[in-house]
């Protein structure tokens, strides 16, 4: 797989400060490569990572224990307009990386 | 659909976790110390730990954790191949430590639910879901 089909829902517009809360999916099997006689090959997401104008707001480190099509939801706030950048690291070391402009007034 | 696999799968999750419960029981303690280790206290109602009692489809097992003032959040399926579900670290800009997401659990089983405070002290809550088929993960 060369491509992640990622989709994310936040607020377009929010105050300073306001928590909101941030909704990811990727379309990811997570093979954990346990299943069974003959098992798929392993295919995880491993890791997630999501930053605000360079600044943290929840790295997130899992594996197979994850359901198939990872659903993440966290809360952030932020105390003026820019960009979130969200990170999803497969094992094997590829990394997606999504980004999305917030405005705060 | 039951497929072959899906119909092999349960039983021999079961027996991994039959004959090497030790291991299993270990690797859940590696990770509570990869987490920062230290006696857990009764999280109550500081950390709100949210999962059906009973879970038709073990693949799909909804889950909400979230604790005020935590800066970090950690999910163990001591029974699962993997127990470590999820280690979450909250940065500068989470307002507070939420976490809501899906699970796999390959069996019935205690799931435990860690919380690590700003000042180091560690919160537990444990949850015992019953599972009617295993989240077997091909």
């Amino acid at each position: 797989m060369s491509d992640l089909q990622t989709r994310m829902r936040l607020p377009r517009s929010v105050r300073p400060g306001e928590p909101f809360a941030i909704r990811l999916l990727a379309s990811h099997p997570m093979i954990s490569g346990l299943g069974g006689e003959n098992p798929l090959p392993r295919d995880v997401l491993a890791r997630l990572v999501c930053l605000f104008e360079g600044e943290e707001v929840v790295d997130m480190r899992f594996g197979a224990g994850i359901s198939a099509n990872p659903f993440i939801e966290f809360e952030a706030a932020v105390p003026g307009p820019g960009r979130f950048r969200f990170e999803w690291h497969h094992e094997d070391g590829r990394v997606w990386v999504e980004e999305a402009a917030i405005d705060v007034t | 659909m039951i497929t072959r696999r899906k119909a092999l799968c349960g039983p021999i999750l079961a027996l991994i976790a039959a004959t090497a419960g030790h291991p299993l029981r270990a690797q859940a303690q590696q990770a509570l110390e990869r987490f920062g280790g230290g006696l857990p206290e009764d999280g109550g109602d500081a950390l709100e730990f949210v999962i059906p009692q009973l879970a038709e489809d073990g693949a799909v097992v909804p889950v909400e954790l979230a604790a005020e003032g935590a800066t970090d959040l950690l999910l163990i399926a001591p029974a699962n191949p993997e127990p470590e579900i999820v280690h979450m670290r909250f940065g500068p800009l989470a307002p507070r430590a939420r976490l809501v997401t899906r699970i796999r659990l390959a069996e019935s089983q205690e799931v435990l639910a860690y919380a690590r405070l700003a000042d180091g002290r560690l919160l537990e809550a444990r949850a015992s879901v019953a599972v009617l088929a295993g989240g077997c993960v091909g």
